[in-house]
């Protein structure tokens, strides 16, 4: 299960801890075939991402360059598996990243998300400037992170370096306390 | 605020950049004299004018090249580097160095 980092009231924003959950990279000219092959739907521009039926999120951060995010309800098993069977990194120009370690990663929900992160980040994330499939690879409270929808217009993910993970949750905590939060 | 317009991420504030410096023509690596690379390595011609540069996006990890004014610090236009560089280079290492490095280090 999630954990939960901040109480909140019924409208204020949550933000929930996910970096327990499986995440993956790949990279390589190859790379959109092989997503493609496994089932999930590449997105068909940089800085975008699809949501799969099953609740994983496709990330893809350049031309050649994708994150896969495991969904909550299954523990990320889907994306797990895809993890056990990597190629020998070259191997068709594709290439595995292991983002388990190298990001932590937040989920932040809630209607007033939007003036959270505007406290934080210089790009424009309100619905009429980002769309619920976005993504903005940016500056958030000074420390380098991959900002995405959720697919659906519901929450943002964050990704930032893990050793900032502390940091960077305290910087968010601290951000969302005048929304209501108890 | 000074903003730099990302060919990957649109426009964006200026401190997320890393400068990389100017773009030159690599001499191959492997017919280059010493003094040949130690000037692509080392020396720059710091025009006062229009200068291609290499950015870097820090959030992104993305390198991009810069058309910039030194004189005015106007930025003319950035595109991908694809533009200009359209084959793989790959390093391998001379026979001479192949041979230097096994007998330094046998492992």
């Amino acid at each position: 299960m999630a954990t939960v980092l901040q109480k909140t009231t019924h409208s204020a924003p949550k933000l929930e801890a996910m970096t327990h959950l499986p995440r993956l990279g790949l990279r390589g000219r190859t790379a959109a075939e092989y997503l493609s092959n496994a089932g999930f739907i590449p997105p068909n521009a940089p800085n975008r991402l699809t949501r799969a039926p099953s609740g994983e999120l496709l990330l893809r951060l350049s031309n050649s360059e994708y994150v896969l995010l495991g969904a909550k309800e299954d523990e990320g098993m889907r994306v797990s598996a895809l993890e056990a069977e990597a190629p020998k990194a070259g191997e068709n120009s594709l290439y595995f990243l292991p983002r388990r370690d190298s990001h932590a990663w937040f989920c932040l929900s809630g209607e007033r998300r939007v003036e959270v992160m505007s406290k934080l980040c210089g790009v424009d994330l309100s619905p009429k400037a980002f769309a619920h499939d976005a993504i903005a690879q940016t500056s958030v409270a000074s420390a380098s992170a991959i900002v995405a929808g959720d697919g659906q217009g519901e929450a943002f993910h964050l990704l930032v370096d893990s050793a900032l993970a502390e940091y960077f949750q305290e910087a968010l905590v601290d951000a969302m306390a005048e929304f209501g939060t108890r | 605020m000074k903003l730099m317009p990302c060919p990957l991420n649109g426009l964006r504030n200026i401190t997320e950049f890393t400068y990389g410096g100017e773009v030159t023509g690599m001499p191959n690596p492997n017919t280059a004299t010493d003094t040949e690379w130690a000037d692509y390595v080392f020396n720059k011609t710091n025009p006062a004018g229009v200068v291609r540069e290499w950015w870097l996006h820090n959030a992104s990890g993305y390198w991009f090249i810069a058309e910039r004014d030194t004189v005015t610090d106007h930025i003319r236009k950035t595109f991908d580097p694809g533009e200009l560089f359209t084959q793989r280079v790959d390093f391998s290492p001379s026979a001479a160095s192949s041979a230097s490095a096994t007998k330094e280090n046998p492992l």
